[in-house]
């Protein structure tokens, strides 16, 4: 495989799957969101959303804090400084990537 | 897809605008700015109760600088949070806190230095300079939203029609601060209007769990 093609596969798998690119780029632009601003800025269900956060978190890239407010409970995520740079390092990668390829 | 990408980061920062509930809080601390500046139109110069309201509209900016922000955050967490979700934004670079400063300061010192340079003719031409100013400050803060680009043209067209009518002074302020107000209150209102209608269902879906 030639090192062009080779970059352009060599993309953070992790960030790369749609519905998660989403989840990062939002919170990429906020302190913090909560998951229900989540669901409905993704239209991802709760299920769904729930399984890729959970696939972020694991990789380090969004923290999860349940807490409450008043009585209602709420469930709060914001991105880890190394999900921030994760998210900056694939958007840098596309951005070549689609340079490279735009002839 | 990078279109898209900058697109998705963009519209978390368009959610506080959403509701119309920072127009509307700001639309009506604007009518009661209208009002002191009138009530001091009426006022003696001289007078205690001018020299009141002297010190009464600056705690009022200030006020509302520092008050409209959680008045706003209040309402919404009641209003809006439970509906479409919460979101906490980071907090504006120094750069850009400096900025705004900086922007604020030689406005300032324009309106000053004009008043200063042309004498009390100039005053006439102040809510020229308000519709000037708030014109911009709609332009940058709306980033693209067609509202408001409305409400820098409505800012524009009142101090326009005011500096015309040579309706300087107090009065012009009081007029040009009730004429942004009333833009701002119809304009939060039908946006808070079609959020609520958009979000009807959200509301009872959460109550329901």
């Amino acid at each position: 495989m030639s090192n062009d093609l080779r970059n352009l596969v060599d993309v953070d798998r992790v960030i790369h799957e749609p519905a998660r690119l989403m989840i990062v780029a939002i919170l990429f632009a906020v302190e913090s969101a909560d998951f229900l601003y989540l669901q409905h800025e993704t239209g991802l269900t709760k299920g769904n959303l729930s399984s890729h956060l959970a696939r972020l978190e694991e990789a380090g890239y969004v923290e999860i804090e349940k807490t409450y407010r008043g009585k209602m409970p709420l469930t709060i995520c914001r991105l880890t400084a190394p999900g921030r740079e994760a998210f900056q390092a694939y958007r840098a990668h596309l951005k070549q990537v689609i340079d490279k390829t735009s002839g | 897809m990078k279109d898209n990408l900058d697109d998705v980061v963009e519209r978390p920062r368009r959610y506080w605008k959403e509701d119309g509930l920072a127009e509307l809080v700001i639309g009506t601390l604007f009518l009661l700015a209208a009002l002191l500046f009138y009530i001091q139109t009426l006022s003696a110069a001289g007078s205690i109760g001018r020299a009141l309201i002297d010190v009464l509209i600056p705690l009022l900016l200030v006020g509302m600088y520092l008050g409209s922000k959680r008045l706003v955050e209040m309402i919404k967490s009641r209003l809006t949070y439970p509906r479409t979700g919460y979101v906490a934004y980071r907090r504006p670079e120094r750069k850009h806190s400096r900025l705004a400063i900086a922007v604020a300061l030689t406005a300032t010192l324009l309106i000053t230095g004009v008043v200063f340079a042309v004498g009390p003719q100039a005053l006439q031409w102040i809510p020229l300079l308000d519709g000037v100013l708030l014109g911009i400050i709609f332009i940058f803060i709306g980033q693209g939203a067609v509202r408001f680009s409305v409400l820098a043209a409505v800012s524009l067209l009142s101090g326009i029609a005011l500096a015309l009518q040579q309706v300087g002074g107090y009065l012009g302020h009081a007029a040009f601060f009730g004429l942004a107000g009333l833009a701002l209150i119809v304009s939060g209102g039908l946006t808070l209007w079609s959020y609520l209608y958009r979000t009807r269902d959200l509301k009872e879906a959460a109550n329901e769990q």
